[in-house]
């Protein structure tokens, strides 16, 4: 489930995971792992897709559910939407 | 690597305004971390492991075991890069981002032969370190390299 505070974790880093995996500090690992981070990558494509106009109308709803689905609140979906 | 040398190391990839900041702290920490190992004499130019793991450890750790196995070195395993992480402790990834993309620079730079990179094999940023500086400067200096996918 991904929260703002993952959010604010990816943001810090902005987006490099190389750069989280070598200076991430103890407490940002305990919050956030690989799987966070590749489930936020994948979300932010997927926005950018439909945020493009190269997504179905079945994909986007497709989208809307996996974000319902994978996000603690509308405020994190938002900032998702808002990054991608 | 003599101690001048691992000095000046660092401080190239240190922004001009960060010298002075962490010129008193180098010193030290260089004094007592610079050792010319026999892993760093193969990293000279050759044995030079690198990776990208958009985020998974597992491809750091991969790396680096590949490495240490065969006496090859990853840039965190260099006196430059051991120095670099306790320098920038504490600081953001926007401080630090910069110098460590400075690091990475001068470690494809100085490659030559044959090199190894370990990946995600879910994938990698085209915009990592990997895909826009190192990989280029690899390419463009007919450096020879061997790819290692890490699931």
């Amino acid at each position: 489930m991904i929260t703002l505070k993952h959010i604010e974790i990816y943001k810090s880093y902005n987006g490099d995971g190389d750069g989280f995996v070598r200076c991430a500090t103890p407490e940002e690992k305990a919050i956030m792992d690989y799987k966070h981070w590749s489930l936020i990558e994948s979300l932010i494509q997927d926005i950018s897709l439909v945020k493009k106009g190269l997504a179905s109308e079945t994909y986007m709803k497709t989208i809307d559910e996996r974000l319902k689905e994978n996000c603690d609140s509308k405020e994190t979906i938002r900032a998702l939407r808002d990054m991608a | 690597m003599s101690h001048a040398e691992g000095a000046l190391e660092i401080a190239s990839v240190i922004p001009i305004g960060k010298v002075a900041r962490v010129a008193s702290v180098a010193g030290e920490v260089v004094e007592k971390a610079i050792v010319n190992t026999t892993k760093e004499a193969a990293a000279k130019g050759g044995g030079r492991v690198f990776w990208s793991g958009g985020g998974n450890e597992a491809v750091e750790a991969a790396a680096r075991k590949f490495a240490t196995n065969n006496g090859m070195t990853t840039l965190e395993m260099t006196n430059a890069g051991k120095n670099l992480t306790n320098l920038t402790q504490g600081m953001s990834w926007a401080e630090k981002g910069p110098m460590w993309q400075r690091l990475s620079t001068q470690f494809a730079k100085g490659a030559n032969g044959t090199v190894h990179v370990f990946q995600n094999a879910g994938g990698i940023n085209i915009k990592s370190v990997w895909g826009a500086i190192e990989y280029p400067i690899l390419k463009q200096n007919g450096v020879n390299i061997i790819y290692h996918t890490v699931p």
